[in-house]
């Protein structure tokens, strides 16, 4: 009680060296607060980017590692996808579905490419696909799911028909390109014979589904089962072997740590765990730079803002030696002088918190719109033009682009960041009123009334 | 029958001066009667501000110990004998600047252990008014008032605590004769009415004239210089 009463009546009438702590801890807080809320929304623009981008984690080989280590064409063809690791791996409750994909090809000669618009017939050759085979022959992508994933993330649409069902197990099914079936007059329930490139057997296929939305150079595209692409594939029986696995998360930003978790299941170096990394780092590369700064201004201040607090701390303390002195005198406990003087320094840094929350979010919006005017529109400007657009590969035909990221980057004060900031805050004082305030320990009270 | 409320047994405390020691008290020992008031007189540098400071446990004696009630204040524990079995009053005024003259008595009030109860305030008020300190002063901010104002109001925050010891360093050294003389009456009123064991150390003849017991403190040592022991 006494405590409190003094606490508040020193600072009242005597705020001479609590103004000086305030003004100090404004400055501290002022700068740090603005540090946190930006960092805040670099990680939110950061976040939106790894959203934007896709849940998407794929299990590949590592060409640039092959290239390195030079491996012989035997080895490289002994770099399998395993299936069962990725069944295993599939458990992980952070996964929502697991895609393994055949790509192969297969070929009819009385097919006509809609990719060669000339319409000299006799087939398409398909650019820019692992399953390009032979003159003649079309790309076929075979999933083990029902909704492929590029039907699940919007990039093809279903215009007649339908994709696979359930009834459809055991059955040779395609879904194709509605160029592919204009071109040659091909509609629902059509049956097409497909030759696999491997072993030259025929199966003939039914067409329950048109697709539209694949760009010029796919528009062969042909969808089937697992089943049935490994079948023309010839490579039935043959578990561990997939052309593609991929695992969609339920969140994006589990991400990374879905990689942390599982990389070191992978059979060697060659075969990696890999989420869109390069495009991630391409658009991210200036919120990093910013965050990189951000983070050393926030380490200087934080530390020469805590030893200056340090140091008036001491001198408001030494200043009062001789108050603490009387009350030892009178009885007086230290931890209660100790606790009246934590109450005046948190009732100073209350304040100094409410005043400088309220301002940083104006600083973070005025120091927000700097950062988008000149470090990700200009930039953007110099070296892309203005509209970077960096795919994801294709894998999920998404695009982002750096001027959403600009968009997006948006001062945010959750209560994650008011806890962070009052975390901060606290940390702050404990540092620079623990050591001085532990001195009072040592006082004796005929040493402090002499001084 | 005498009662013994506070004793010093063999009591020794010195200094390092140029790097020789310096005993300033030396098997220092006396007893001290409930209800009497003592004073202690002695040249300066002869220990007197030590000696308090030992009897008040603001300083722990090289050898011996202090004794109040039969107990050794050590046992009792330094701070708890200095919160609830005595106060002090000190030469120089020793008040909390920030605070008026009535919430610095209030402050030792609100300090001891057994605390009284919601009217505090009034009784820190009529302590004040017996002092001569009247309510519209009493609210003022210590440094406002006087010198002699101020000490008076160290005296009423050292009787604010009710205990029945009483150590004073010159707590009439800043008073004007009259308000002086009246101090010292009431130091006698409440030796001798209320039972309460005074000890001052003083300069002043006339104040060690009006106690019951004059102390010289002589060669490390008290000697009894007026008065029956």
């Amino acid at each position: 009680m006494r405590a409190i009463k003094h606490a508040i009546l020193s600072l009242y009438r005597k705020p001479t060296k609590a103004i000086m702590i305030l003004v100090i801890l404004l400055v501290v807080y002022g700068l740090v607060f603005t540090g946190i809320i930006i960092q805040n929304s670099v990680k939110s623009s950061k976040d939106y980017v790894r959203k934007e981008l896709g849940a998407i984690v794929e299990m590949r080989t590592d060409f640039m590692k092959v290239m390195e280590q030079q491996l012989s064409r035997d080895e490289f063809m002994k770099l399998n996808l395993s299936v069962t690791l990725a069944k295993e791996i599939a458990k992980d409750p952070l996964v929502k579905e697991l895609y393994i994909t055949e790509m192969t090809s297969a070929s009819n000669k009385d097919l006509k490419s809609a990719m060669n618009l000339s319409g000299d017939g006799g087939g398409g050759v398909v650019m820019a696909t692992m399953a390009s085979g032979p003159s003649g022959s079309f790309p076929l992508m075979g999933s083990n799911v029902d909704i492929p994933m590029e039907f699940s993330n919007g990039t093809y649409q279903i215009t007649e028909g339908r994709l696979r069902e359930a009834g459809d197990q055991g059955k040779d099914t395609l879904v194709i390109s509605e160029e592919l079936a204009s071109k040659n007059n091909l509609a629902i329930g059509d049956m097409v014979e497909l030759t696999s490139d491997v072993d030259e057997q025929s199966y003939s296929f039914e067409i329950i589904g048109i697709y539209k939305g694949a760009s010029s150079v796919i528009v062969d595209q042909m969808f089937t089962s697992l089943d049935s692409a490994k079948k023309l594939a010839g490579t039935v029986g043959e578990e561990d072997n997939a052309t593609y696995i991929g695992f969609l998360l339920k969140d994006p930003l589990e991400i990374d740590d879905f990689i942390k978790q599982h990389k070191n299941q992978m059979p060697n170096e060659f075969i990696t765990l890999y989420a869109n990394d390069n495009e991630y780092k391409s658009l991210t590369r200036p919120l990093d730079l910013i965050s990189t700064i951000i983070s050393i201004l926030l380490v200087v201040v934080f530390v020469a803002g805590v030893i200056i607090m340090l140091a008036i701390i001491t001198i408001f303390v030494r200043d009062r030696k001789f108050e603490i002195g009387l009350l030892l005198a009178s009885g007086e406990g230290k931890m209660k002088i100790i606790s009246q003087f934590i109450l005046e320094i948190l009732i100073v840094s209350i304040l100094a918190f409410g005043v400088a929350a309220g301002a940083s979010k104006f600083s973070s919006d005025y120091a927000a719109s700097w950062i988008v005017k000149n470090q990700l529109v200009e930039e953007n400007t110099e070296t892309m033009g203005g509209m970077i657009s960096i795919g994801i590969g294709g894998d999920q035909g998404k695009e982002v682009k750096i001027s959403d990221v600009a968009r997006e980057f948006n001062v945010s004060v959750d209560q994650e960041v008011i806890g962070n900031l009052l975390l901060i805050s606290f940390v702050i004082v404990i540092l620079s009123a623990g050591a001085p305030l532990s001195i009072i320990l040592g006082y004796k009270p005929r040493e402090s009334l002499q001084d | 029958m005498k009662t013994y409320i506070f004793e010093l047994e063999q009591l020794s405390y010195g200094y390092i001066d140029g790097g020789k020691k310096r005993l300033i008290l030396e098997d220092l020992s006396f007893r001290f009667e409930k209800g009497k008031f003592y004073t202690i007189l002695g040249p300066s540098g002869s220990g007197k501000t030590t000696l308090l400071a030992l009897a008040s446990a603001l300083d722990v004696p090289e050898k011996g110990r202090v004794m109040y009630q039969g107990s050794d204040i050590s046992k009792i524990g330094y701070t708890r004998f200095r919160r609830n079995h005595m106060a002090i009053i000190f030469q120089k005024y020793n008040l909390t600047d920030y605070l008026t003259g009535v919430e610095n008595v209030e402050s030792n009030m609100m300090i001891v252990d057994q605390k009284r109860s919601k009217d505090r305030k009034e009784i820190a008020y009529k302590i004040l008014a017996s002092m001569g300190i009247v309510q519209s002063k009493a609210d003022r901010r210590v440094t406002k008032l006087s010198g002699g104002e101020q000490q008076r109001v160290a005296i009423a925050r050292a009787l604010a605590k009710d205990v029945d010891l009483i150590l004073g360093d010159e707590p009439t050294g800043a008073l004007d004769t009259a308000t002086a003389k009246e101090i010292i009456e009431l130091f006698q009123r409440l030796a001798h009415d209320y039972g309460k064991t005074i000890i001052l150390v003083t300069h002043s003849d006339d104040v060690a004239k009006n106690s019951d017991i004059t102390l010289r403190l002589q060669d490390g040592k008290l000697l009894v210089e007026h008065g029956e022991e």
